[in-house]
């Protein structure tokens, strides 16, 4: 997987100032209002997925398609919502961004027990370790992020440190839904970083 | 469309159709009494004396220990003896002496002791608007006690071992078993079996079948308006089915009813 | 009778992994509602429909599963609303009684959806091998739609049928 959200030399103050006070109305609302449902039918075809997996050892192409679709709309509104990127997020599955990618590669085969233990115990082996350490990347990001915006209503610039960090989280984030959403049998590092 | 699919469609339609049809006459083998039986066997564990002997030891705690005082009135016990002699004697093969008392309570309720014991309250005789409604009251009750539903209930709830030991002399659960007489429901095949039984004896004896339907009316009407949680209400539910079970209930050709010789309204200004 | 003209039905080698794949999914929207933990059985109905809506264009052998997929759906979900409305009409609202007719209702549901369900699995995994599965009717009603000559939806992996006289501009009112 690889996620990267591209680090600007230069914010919008006027943008930031937009986002902190209407961004719910103009950004969140309307994207959440539709990936409300494209999650619900998302989550949907991530069920027929784990049972087709079960029975073929494959992740259907066009439904693993979805999944990223889905994905890279969620990365382009959240790197808004943390303030890591201006302009105004693309909408639909085939939505653009200059400043956000994300690129999954197709797993040719899905292990059939790999996806069982991920099922059944997923939660003690996955879900407990990585939570725990991300539950306490957010809340440090939580305060990375204010001074982030402090730092751009002032200088127009993001702390460097910071983005990677927020970024970082984002990733790690994403490599752990990739491999309990069965898209993947890589087992999540323990790391932010995009090359392991 | 296509001819062949048609064909398919109508194909298709009769094989389930067929099923569906299948099914109601496997089920029509598996006769009314053969269900019933998988809800009704606990009481076969309990003999007809055993049963009386408990209702007994249950109506004695009313009466020393819970202190409900039965009402001996000259009037009211000579109606309640005529209504239900209508119904007794019209009553063949039965095991239990019935037992009808009164008491002196002015809420809407009447209920069953095993073994053939009925008591009614002097708030249900107050809100019956004839005679025929009392009877349809006690032909209900003694529905009960023939398919034997309070001990069934009993048993259900108590199991076995207790209720033998209440029986052996361990008096200290008799509360709980009066509790549970007074208060829980029957289910809704216990209460179809009484009603049926009601409805036959209440015909048998020349009184209106639909005498139940009024009586279950007027429970509802007066339910809503006042707002009050009525007893009798509480522990016999299902009432828009019953209502239409009496009202649908097909007497024999030759059935007239004939209303029992008291003059109830005036009896009633009396009680 | 006139004949109607058929399109030519691929075989197994003539379809991708992908066309395969998608025509399995289509069958397997029976398991949305546990998917999205609400028992009700519409739900099932509307993954369907959304999924024969999303993937009829990308294939007649896709278009043809979905839609058989789709079709199998309605009775089930019918004879599965009127078990619920029944039912909620005896315990909840007390209008009706249990009878003969409701058991043999009943079984016949329960007969109905493991119909269903079996006959689904064995359709999605013959359609992942690229195989056609009729159902009683549906099979045959859906082929008729599908793969007959006057089906003029255009697929996204076949040539366009008469580019030259495809119709795109209509007017606003009839």
């Amino acid at each position: 997987m690889k996620l990267t959200v591209t680090y600007q030399e230069r914010y919008s103050r006027s943008e930031l100032l937009l986002r902190s006070i209407f961004g719910v109305f103009y950004i969140v609302m309307p994207h959440f209002f539709l990936l409300i449902f494209m999650g619900i039918w998302g989550s949907i075809l991530s069920f027929i997925a784990l049972i087709s997996i079960l029975l073929t050892g494959r992740y259907p192409e066009s439904m693993f398609e979805y999944q990223v679709q889905l994905l890279r709309w969620q990365l382009r509104v959240n790197s808004r919502i943390q303030n890591l990127s201006d302009g105004y997020p693309a909408f639909g599955l085939n939505g653009t961004d200059e400043y956000t990618s994300l690129e999954i590669e197709y797993p040719e085969r899905i292990s059939r027990g790999t996806t069982l233990l991920r099922l059944f115990f997923g939660i003690f082996y996955v879900i407990l370790p990585h939570g725990f350490i991300l539950y306490f990347r957010v809340l440090w990001g939580v305060i990375l992020q204010i001074y982030a915006w402090v730092s751009v209503l002032f200088s127009a610039k993001f702390p460097e440190s910071a983005h990677t960090f927020l970024v970082g989280t984002l990733r790690w984030q994403y490599r752990v839904n990739l491999y309990m959403g069965n898209m993947t049998d890589v087992y999540p590092p323990f790391s932010s970083k995009e090359e392991v | 469309m296509n001819k062949k699919i048609f064909i398919e469609l109508v194909k298709s339609l009769f094989l389930f159709g067929g099923i569906l049809v299948l099914f109601y006459f496997g089920i029509q083998f598996l006769s009314e009494d053969k269900k019933v039986r998988w809800f009704a066997s606990d009481s076969e564990f309990i003999s007809y004396e055993k049963e009386i002997q408990l209702g007994d030891l249950i109506a004695e705690y009313i009466i020393e220990k819970d202190k409900k005082k039965r009402i001996q009135n000259q009037l009211i016990d000579s109606v309640v003896w005529v209504v239900s002699s209508h119904l007794q004697k019209e009553l063949n093969l039965t095991e239990y002496d019935y037992k009808i008392q009164v008491i002196d309570s002015p809420e809407v309720n009447a209920f069953t002791l095993p073994g053939g014991r009925i008591y009614v309250n002097k708030g249900l005789l107050k809100f019956c608007d004839s005679a025929e409604q009392l009877a349809a009251v006690l032909a209900h009750e003694m529905g009960h006690v023939e398919k034997r539903h309070t001990i069934s209930k009993l048993v259900k709830e108590f199991g076995l071992k207790i209720v033998f030991s209440v029986l052996g002399g361990d008096v200290l659960l008799l509360n709980e078993l009066w509790e549970t007489v007074l208060s829980s429901k029957f289910d809704r095949y216990q209460e179809k079996e009484a009603d049926q039984f009601a409805l036959s004896l209440l015909e048998k004896a020349h009184i209106s079948p639909t005498a139940i339907a009024s009586f279950f009316r007027k429970l509802n009407r007066h339910n809503l308006d006042y707002n009050e949680k009525i007893e009798f209400l509480m522990t016999h539910p299902h009432n828009n089915s019953r209502i239409k079970r009496s009202l649908e209930y097909q007497t024999q050709k030759d059935f007239k009813p004939k209303r029992i010789n008291i003059d109830w309204k005036n009896i009633k200004n009396k009680f | 009778m006139s004949a109607e003209k058929y399109v030519k039905l691929p075989q197994p080698q003539d379809l991708s992994e992908r066309e395969k794949e998608d025509a399995m999914g289509a069958y397997l929207m029976m398991f949305a509602a546990l998917a999205t933990s609400l028992p009700l059985p519409i739900i099932n109905l509307i993954a369907a429909i959304v999924y024969y809506y999303i993937n009829r264009k990308k294939g007649r052998f896709i278009h043809f599963h979905c839609l058989q997929s789709l079709l199998s759906q309605l009775p089930t979900t019918l004879v599965n609303w009127g078990l619920l409305f029944w039912a909620l009409q005896i315990f909840f609202f007390d209008n009706f009684e249990v009878d003969d007719w409701f058991y043999a209702y009943l079984g016949f549901a329960i007969l109905a959806n493991l119909i269903y369900f079996i006959f689904s699995i064995m359709a999605a995994i013959r359609a992942r091998k690229g195989i056609f599965m009729y159902f009683l009717f549906f099979g045959s009603y859906a082929y008729h739609r599908v793969y007959g000559a006057s089906n003029e939806l255009n697929y996204d992996n076949e040539k366009l049928q008469n580019p030259k006289t495809q119709k795109v501009n209509s007017p606003p009112f009839l």
